[in-house]
């Protein structure tokens, strides 16, 4: 990845999670559910983590959140969503992805925000490369469905 | 119909692009060639996929397909491994 650049829901800067809040301050929302995913200091065998190495199929990436923010809007009667996903390098402790929905209930601002995430991690081209001590390592994961014949 | 030595463009990301060793393979493209063939013609050219088992995912133009759908020579294809973004 050359540079750094912002397209929609991705980014390479660093997640800067006030001022997300800030920017999107609503008072006709009764409710705010925030979903933060970040980098956890242990892997899966108990080996204390480097880094983190995100890479995005970005076109495609960039569509299927799209797609999934579309049919989430569909679903429940929300007012903001905001999804924003890390690429690049992350360190222990980073935000790697931020899922915030407002709606006038609370009910339907969690349902959504776990549709999102949920969304995000079966369907969204993204990889994550774990950098330990011992090496460098691809996490296994899903493998996307067919959408279409 | 795209004529006699068309190519097909298959872009390559995370384990599967380490494994191969690139980002970008370019293979002949034939009249009603299916994904199921592509998939195919890879484990041909590269062995190394069935060695480690390689699972991935074939998209055109950014959609997620099964193995009947067809290709043509303007497609945007990708091997997608499985993924683990969050």
């Amino acid at each position: 990845m050359e540079g750094e650049f912002y397209l929609g829901y991705l980014t390479s800067e660093v997640i800067d999670v006030n001022r997300l809040l800030v920017d999107r301050q609503n008072t006709s929302v009764g409710g705010t559910v925030i979903f933060l995913g970040t980098v956890r200091e242990l892997n899966s065998e108990n080996i204390k983590l480097l880094q983190l190495n995100y890479e995005a199929y970005e076109t495609m990436a960039e569509e299927i959140f799209s797609e999934i923010e579309t049919e989430a809007r569909k679903k429940w009667e929300i007012e903001e969503i905001t999804v924003l996903h890390r690429i690049g390098t992350l360190s222990v402790g980073e935000v790697s992805v931020i899922i915030i929905v407002s709606s006038k209930h609370r009910k339907e601002a969690f349902e959504c925000c776990r549709y999102i995430i949920d969304s995000v991690k079966s369907r969204v081209p993204i990889w994550k490369m774990e950098i330990t001590n011992k090496g460098k390592r691809w996490l296994g994961g899903t493998l996307i469905p067919p959408k279409e014949k | 119909m795209a004529e006699t030595g068309s190519k097909i463009d298959l872009r390559l990301y995370a384990s599967v692009k380490d494994l191969l060793g690139t980002d970008r393979i370019y293979l002949d493209w034939y009249d009603n060639m299916s994904v199921g063939d592509l998939r195919e013609k890879l484990y041909e050219l590269f062995p190394i996929l069935s060695v480690v088992n390689a699972q991935f995912t074939i998209s055109i133009n950014r959609r997620a397909v099964d193995d009947t759908k067809l290709i043509r020579t303007t497609d945007e294809l990708a091997l997608l491994p499985p993924i683990s973004g969050g």
